[in-house]
Order: structure tokens, then C-alpha cells, then sequence
């Protein structure tokens, strides 16, 4: 394996990092916004759940 | 790289959710707090009955002075509720008013009296809006890569205001369809279920137009069954429509929220294609 295409694999697997970090994190956002069951995020999220369309209450 | 995958997916999101929060106030938000009157009881819908009395079609659709908009305030009623007066005109209401009763005990599940007010309340929506639409161009910037990876596309501004309309169609239009935006005080199935089918079918449709847009033969056309499968499924409803918010409030709500949600959507999709076609590594 040339030095080039080492360094290339490299920058390609982290990009596949940040794919599974941006899906885990994505994930955890939209549940935190749109489906988390606890009082205190349902009571900020409230106009934003409701106006975005998420089951709410 | 890995930074040009999450940076398009932040300055997206956030440009997109403060774009978002901005139409939320302008369109949503006062609909909303018009409806949680009717939730908490201050305000009640007489279904008509008022409305059909102050009518007068005779000079011009002019309405009479008293309850002439349809709705009658909850201390006219003895209870807060005057779907009783409708139990008589045969859309049986009468069996809805109980549970209006009993949806006005959740209410106080919900705590709407504490939640929080004026600037605060204003803040927490723009902030849950801005975290909700990073996290849906995290999923997005996401995709671009895996697209990019599979197919040999290449995602630009263009190709990401498609991917915000497939997002839109994904996470509002198709969920919509099985389960309209709901207004607080609207009947409504067990919460889990909807949740659950809400996110069958926004998988179902951007998984389905994913398999359209990019599997090559006539095997995209696989797609189409994914995203008929939730509607075949079927979202859950409630037995019985008890919701004490006026039809029109509803209606008016669920356009404003598909429209929000699609400026919302395409300025996602678009900064998040722009960016990260600007930022591709040579």
C-alpha cells in the first residue's frame, strides 16, 4: 500500500466516524427534541414539539 | 472532512432553526396559545350551535353580538364544558365530553399552568427548534457522505435543497398524513403508539425515496413500497374525536406547520449542500 493511499483510507474511515457520530448524535438530538419523555423537556420543547409536528402529549 | 461533515450540519441546522423558530412565533406559537384557552377550559367550543343561531344570511352574513363567533366562554358553563349542550344533535358528544373531562385531568399532567412563560418559554422553543434541526442535518450531512460513498453522487446546493425536500416529505408530509400536527386539546391516540408509528413512517419515506433517487434498474422502484408501508400499517387513532380546540383552529395550524416546515427543510437541505460542496477536499 502506497503512502498515498494509506493517508486516503485513513481520511476515508475517519469520514466513516464521523457518519456514525453524526447519526448517533442526530438521533439523540431529535429525540431530545421531538420524543423524550421527561416533564422538563416536554415542558421547553412544548411549542417547538407541537409546531414541528411531533406526537406530543 | 470530518470537520466539513459536522460543520455543514451545524450551520445548517442553526441557520435552519433560528429560520425556523422565527416563522414558529409568527405562525404557530399564536395558534397554539389560542388553543391551549379551549385545552385549560377558559375557552369552549359550542360546535356550532351559537354560530347556526347568530347567523344572518339574510343581510350579508352579518353576526350577531353574543356568542357570534362559535365560541362561548367557559363561565357560561357550569362546568367548564358545554359540549352537554350538544348531546342532542345527533354527533354524539355527549360520550366525547367524558373524555374531555378526562383530558382536561392530563392537562394538569402536562403542567401547562408551570411551564415556562413569556421570553423564557419564547427562548426554550427557538433553542429545542434550533438542537431539533441540527440534529436533522446531522442525519442529513450524514446521508450526503453515505450517498457520496455508495453511489458516486455528488451532493451541491442543488442536491441538498432536493435531500431538505425528501426531509420535509420524510419528517412532516408523509408522518402528516397518518398523524396531522396536533394542537394541544386535540383527541388523540396512546402517545407511545404515535411516536412509534411517527417514526416508522419518517424511516419508511426517507428510506423509500433514498432506494427511488439512487438504486439504479427497476429495483428503485422498491422504494415505493417503503414508503406505502406505514400508510398500509395504519397511524393510530383515537376511537372517539372528543378534541375541544375548534376544527378551524386545527386546520389553519396543521398548513402553517407544513409550511414552516418546509421553509424550514429547504434551508437545511440547501446551507448543508452548499457547505459541503464548498468544503470537498480536492
Amino acid at each position: 500500500m502506497t503512502t498515498a493511499s494509506k493517508s486516503a483510507s485513513r481520511a476515508l474511515d475517519r469520514e466513516l466516524l464521523a457518519v456514525v457520530f453524526a447519526i448517533v448524535a442526530g438521533g439523540f438530538l431529535v429525540f431530545g427534541a421531538g420524543f423524550a419523555n421527561s416533564a422538563a423537556l416536554h415542558d421547553a420543547g412544548h411549542d417547538s414539539r407541537h409546531s414541528m409536528a411531533f406526537p406530543c402529549h | 472532512m470530518t470537520s466539513r461533515l459536522l460543520a455543514s450540519a451545524l450551520f445548517a441546522g442553526l441557520a435552519a432553526g433560528l429560520a425556523s423558530a422565527a416563522l414558529q412565533q409568527w405562525f404557530t406559537v399564536p395558534v397554539i396559545e389560542v388553543a391551549e384557552l379551549y385545552e385549560s377550559g377558559e375557552m369552549t367550543h359550542d360546535f356550532g350551535q351559537a354560530a347556526a343561531g347568530a347567523h344572518d344570511h339574510g343581510d350579508g352574513h352579518t353576526h350577531a353580538d353574543g356568542a357570534a363567533d362559535g365560541h362561548s366562554h367557559a363561565a357560561d358553563a357550569a362546568d367548564g364544558h358545554s359540549h352537554a349542550a350538544t348531546a342532542d344533535d345527533g354527533h354524539s358528544h355527549a360520550a366525547g365530553a367524558d373524555a374531555g373531562h378526562s383530558h382536561a385531568a392530563d392537562a394538569q399532567g402536562h403542567s401547562h399552568g408551570d411551564g415556562p412563560e413569556g421570553l423564557m418559554r419564547t427562548g426554550l422553543t427557538a433553542l429545542t427548534t434550533v438542537l431539533a434541526m441540527v440534529g436533522f442535518g446531522l442525519l442529513l450531512t450524514a446521508g450526503f457522505s453515505l450517498a457520496e460513498r455508495l453511489t458516486g453522487a455528488r451532493i451541491d446546493l442543488r442536491a441538498g435543497l432536493a435531500w431538505g425536500a425528501a426531509g420535509f416529505a420524510a419528517t412532516q408530509l408523509a408522518t402528516a398524513v397518518g398523524l396531522p400536527p396536533e394542537l394541544p386539546g386535540s383527541a388523540a391516540a396512546e402517545l407511545g403508539a404515535r411516536q412509534t408509528w411517527w417514526v416508522m413512517a419518517a424511516l419508511g419515506t426517507a428510506a423509500g425515496i433514498a432506494v427511488l433517487a439512487y438504486v439504479p434498474g427497476p429495483a428503485r422502484w422498491a422504494g415505493l413500497v417503503l414508503i406505502a408501508a406505514p400508510h398500509l400499517v395504519g397511524a393510530p387513532h383515537p376511537d372517539q374525536m372528543w378534541g375541544v380546540v375548534p376544527p378551524e383552529l386545527a386546520g389553519i395550524f396543521a398548513a402553517r406547520v407544513l409550511a414552516v416546515g418546509a421553509v424550514g427543510w429547504l434551508v437545511l437541505g440547501g446551507v448543508a449542500g452548499h457547505l459541503w460542496s464548498r468544503a470537498r477536499p480536492a
